[in-house]
């Protein structure tokens, strides 16, 4: 099956991809910091902000519509929790605005780094930055073995839906805790597996840089 | 649960930072000191497990649904060191798909993993590591998670202090309850087929 993940135009060629990931990811960092910490004293900043992340995508090649749909697709989660702003403050407009500028510039920050850095080099970035390796060791795994799972629960789903003829609530909460459980049970026996190839080929325990 | 980037101001940023840190560079030291082998593929798939249940939508009332946290289980599973390893991990993957946030990684971190991870696991030691226990436990981290996460929001300004505590516990103690009852379920169905996966070395 094919799917598509985080970093999706991350293979285009262009300036910004070529960047060094750890000065993309320390950049990044910084710049968010900014926004959300200091941009507040002057508020022309945020336009600012917008119009250099909109060159940076632009430089970048990565299309446009596609940063715009992924920061669309977050929006109703941030007004979810913000919506509720204007209700208790007196400067509630001002605050509810400003949560949501600071929000949408911070997401679009991500998508950008995400999209011109390629998953393998943004490890290797957070690796020499001192990132623990195990989490970065974990986070590999789970770029590689997460959509396996998804088609093996998939896959599950189906058996299941071709099998039952009618379920209520609870009916429904049990057959999809047994999923997991069978999906944990499917992991772990995955993980032997791989552990077995890694052996082959001299994993001795030892997680390298 | 998520708070994205924008909702925290600065002194809780740093605070819940500096908590999340205090508890996770211990945690990486105590899972990296005891590592064996077999147990870095085993980690690496149980946070895809976590991050793929986390997708399966369970029905509640009417339309709503609630997702599963995992943290509760994935630590009754493998331990609470490892499950805070794990979860932290599932918490970055998550923020770079923009689901959370950089700035706000240790709020969430706090939320969901100290929270769920050790606490959750203190209270699963409390009732004698039994299936019940586990139950007590996700129900009462997903609480306590909410109200924390409510806590953070508030002090920032960013939801009613009060109002929001209030509602987003009492919410919260159904939503813990359907954890706790689907993470009771997931561990008897693993007891079931693979009793000794539930005595796998606790980290």
């Amino acid at each position: 099956m094919r799917h598509s993940f985080l970093d999706k135009y991350s293979s285009i060629d262009s300036p910004i991809h070529r960047v060094n990931p750890r000065i993309k990811i320390i950049s990044s960092i910084v710049f968010l910091l900014y926004v959300i910490m200091f941009a507040e004293r002057w508020e022309w900043s945020y336009f600012a902000c917008f119009l250099f992340l909109l060159v940076l995508v632009f430089i970048s090649m990565v299309p446009i519509s596609f940063v715009l749909k992924r920061a669309i697709a977050i929006l109703p989660f941030l007004l979810f929790i913000a919506i509720f702003i204007p209700f208790f403050r007196e400067d509630g407009i001002k605050v509810f605005t400003l949560t949501l500028v600071k929000s949408i510039l911070s997401i679009t920050t991500l998508i950008l780094l995400t999209s011109t850095t390629k998953f393998s080099d943004l490890l290797n970035g957070l690796t020499k930055l001192k990132v623990p390796t195990i989490i970065t060791t974990i986070l590999s795994f789970m770029y590689r073995y997460f959509f396996v799972l998804i088609d093996e629960i998939e896959r599950m789903a189906r058996a299941m839906s071709m099998r039952t003829f009618r379920r209520n609530r609870i009916k429904a909460i049990k057959v999809l805790a047994h999923i997991i459980g069978v999906l944990f049970i499917r992991s772990y026996e995955r993980s032997e597996r791989v552990y077995n190839a890694m052996l082959m080929r001299g994993f001795d325990g030892r997680i390298r840089k | 649960m998520h708070i994205p980037d924008g909702f925290l101001n600065p002194a809780t940023i740093i605070a819940t930072n500096a908590i999340s840190a205090g508890f996770l560079v211990p945690a990486v030291k105590k899972v990296n000191r005891t590592l064996s082998p077999k147990r870095v593929p085993l980690m690496g798939l149980s946070a895809a497990f976590v991050f793929a249940a986390q997708l399966l939508c369970f029905p509640v009332f009417g339309g709503t649904s609630v997702h599963l946290t995992g943290s509760v289980l994935i630590s009754v599973l493998l331990g609470p060191f490892s499950g805070l390893v794990i979860m932290t991990s599932v918490l970055i993957m998550q923020l770079l798909i923009q689901h959370g946030g950089i700035l706000t990684l240790g709020a969430n971190i706090l939320n969901m993993g100290v929270i769920g991870c050790l606490l959750g696991y203190l209270i699963y030691k409390i009732f004698r590591s039994s299936l019940v226990g586990a139950f007590f436990a996700a129900w009462i981290s997903i609480i306590l998670a909410s109200a924390l996460c409510a806590l953070e929001l508030g002090i920032s300004g960013t939801v009613p202090l009060k109002t929001a505590l209030v509602t987003m516990s009492t919410a919260h103690i159904l939503v813990g309850l359907i954890e706790g009852f689907v993470t009771f379920l997931i561990l008897s169905t693993i007891g079931k087929i693979r009793p000794d996966l539930l005595r796998l070395e606790k980290i």
